[in-house]
């Protein structure tokens, strides 16, 4: 089992025996043992999966390194979280995912199946695109962020609006829908600068990041 | 009565029981209750204080946060610091602002030849009253304190504001090196003398 450690909040190591680690391509900042990097086209997805990465656009390069060893992994001195998935999916934007193993399976998820036309106009309000990745079985997860990752807890009766420029994951039972705060002052053109918001309603985690992208 | 709080280093957590709380445009990150986000066009300063923002250039587009919950204010990863004002006065550079109670009053002042020095604009912003602003800045607030017997001298790129009955003065340090180009990169500070605190970052802009 490939066990992941914290060095630093910039920093992380991953160890493995044997085991296939997936990263963003070229985070590798240095490694101890035997392990070989490649290019990882399917990513343990199989060919209809990377057909639907290539045409939805939420495409990332991959490598896998495999061998037994120690990898530090880091991208650009972003923070680095590590999230442990227990037999649940985790939705992450693929520009935040650093590095995950082969125990979880990674899939692209339409936005629109998640809210209907609200999903749609998030993908299109935030940038991020229509479509989202996702993480699933049991396993950690390593993701980046601008500043610290800050998971708000969601309950049933507490939901959490977020900025979708500072929405990096979320884990749990959640439902997105968009909302907006358009008043009469928005249409003059003296916007508060949060006229839509994401809100999530459910039991689960939103991570987010103390940045606006 | 409004209550700041440090979610973690970069993030500031606000309470509100259907208050209200100033914050710059576009700060929230994250919300739970009922919110309600609204450009300040005045900024509470009155008619005369936007007229006179606008003039001066040391504009701050600012919202008005209303509602019951738990708001998340952050900028570009930024550090926080939460600064209490127990009826005195804050200058503070209106780039480094973040968010402050709504009863706290806001201006317009003269900086002097320090804003023109260091291209923060020849105006900055006060902060008066009782209550809670924060600040941003790169790198974790540093607070200096300034005593009559001690006067301190700071880099006006790294300068972020200040606090109680201080003199600023400019000082140069110029000599023949500087003349033929070999500058020390130091050839200008700020002197501060008097009593109070003087917050820097430790980047400079």
């Amino acid at each position: 089992m490939p066990t992941y450690n914290q060095i630093n909040e910039k920093l992380i190591k991953v160890e493995i025996q044997g085991e296939e680690v997936f990263a963003r391509k070229g985070a590798m900042i240095c490694y101890e043992g035997e392990v070989l990097f490649s290019r990882s086209f399917l990513s343990g997805q199989g060919v209809q999966s990377l057909a639907m990465r290539a045409v939805t656009n939420e495409g990332y390069a991959l490598m896998s390194a495999k061998g037994t060893g120690a990898v530090y992994y880091g991208h650009n001195g972003l923070f680095v979280t590590i999230i442990s998935v227990k037999d649940e999916t985790l939705h992450v934007e693929s520009e935040s995912l650093l590095a995950f193993d082969s125990r979880l399976t990674s899939g692209t998820v339409f936005l629109g199946n998640q809210g209907g036309v609200s999903g749609i106009v998030r993908g299109i309000a935030s940038g991020q695109g229509l479509f989202t990745s996702t993480l699933q079985g049991r396993g950690d997860a390593a993701i980046l962020s601008d500043g610290n990752v800050i998971g708000l807890v969601v309950k049933p009766n507490d939901p959490v609006f977020v900025d979708p420029q500072a929405y990096i994951a979320h884990t749990g039972n959640l439902s997105s829908s968009i909302v907006t705060d358009v008043n009469w002052k928005t249409l003059i053109g003296q916007t508060s600068g949060e006229s839509y918001q994401v809100k999530f309603k459910g039991q689960g985690t939103v991570y987010i990041q103390a940045s606006e992208r | 009565m409004t209550s700041f709080r440090k979610n973690t280093d970069r993030l500031l957590e606000v309470n509100l029981q259907s208050e209200k709380v100033l914050a710059v445009a576009g700060s929230m990150v994250a919300y739970t209750g009922t919110m309600k986000f609204e450009k300040s066009i005045l900024g509470g300063e009155g008619l005369f204080g936007a007229l006179k923002r606008k003039v001066t250039n040391e504009g701050i587009g600012l919202m008005q946060v209303t509602g019951t919950g738990t708001v998340y204010f952050a900028n570009n990863a930024a550090e926080v610091a939460i600064l209490s004002l127990a009826g005195d006065k804050l200058f503070i550079e209106s780039s480094n602002l973040l968010a402050f109670d709504a009863s706290l009053k806001t201006n317009t002042a003269f900086a002097g030849l320090r804003g023109a020095v260091s291209g923060q604009g020849l105006f900055t912003t006060t902060v008066e009253g009782v209550g809670q602003v924060a600040a941003v800045s790169r790198g974790n607030l540093i607070a200096l304190e300034v005593s009559p017997n001690h006067s301190l001298q700071v880099d006006p790129d790294a300068f972020i504001g200040y606090q109680g009955s201080i003199k600023q003065e400019f000082i140069l340090d110029v000599n023949w090196r500087t003349m033929v180009g070999e500058a020390s990169g130091e050839s200008y500070q700020l002197k501060f003398s008097g009593q109070g605190v003087v917050y820097i970052q430790p980047a400079e802009r």
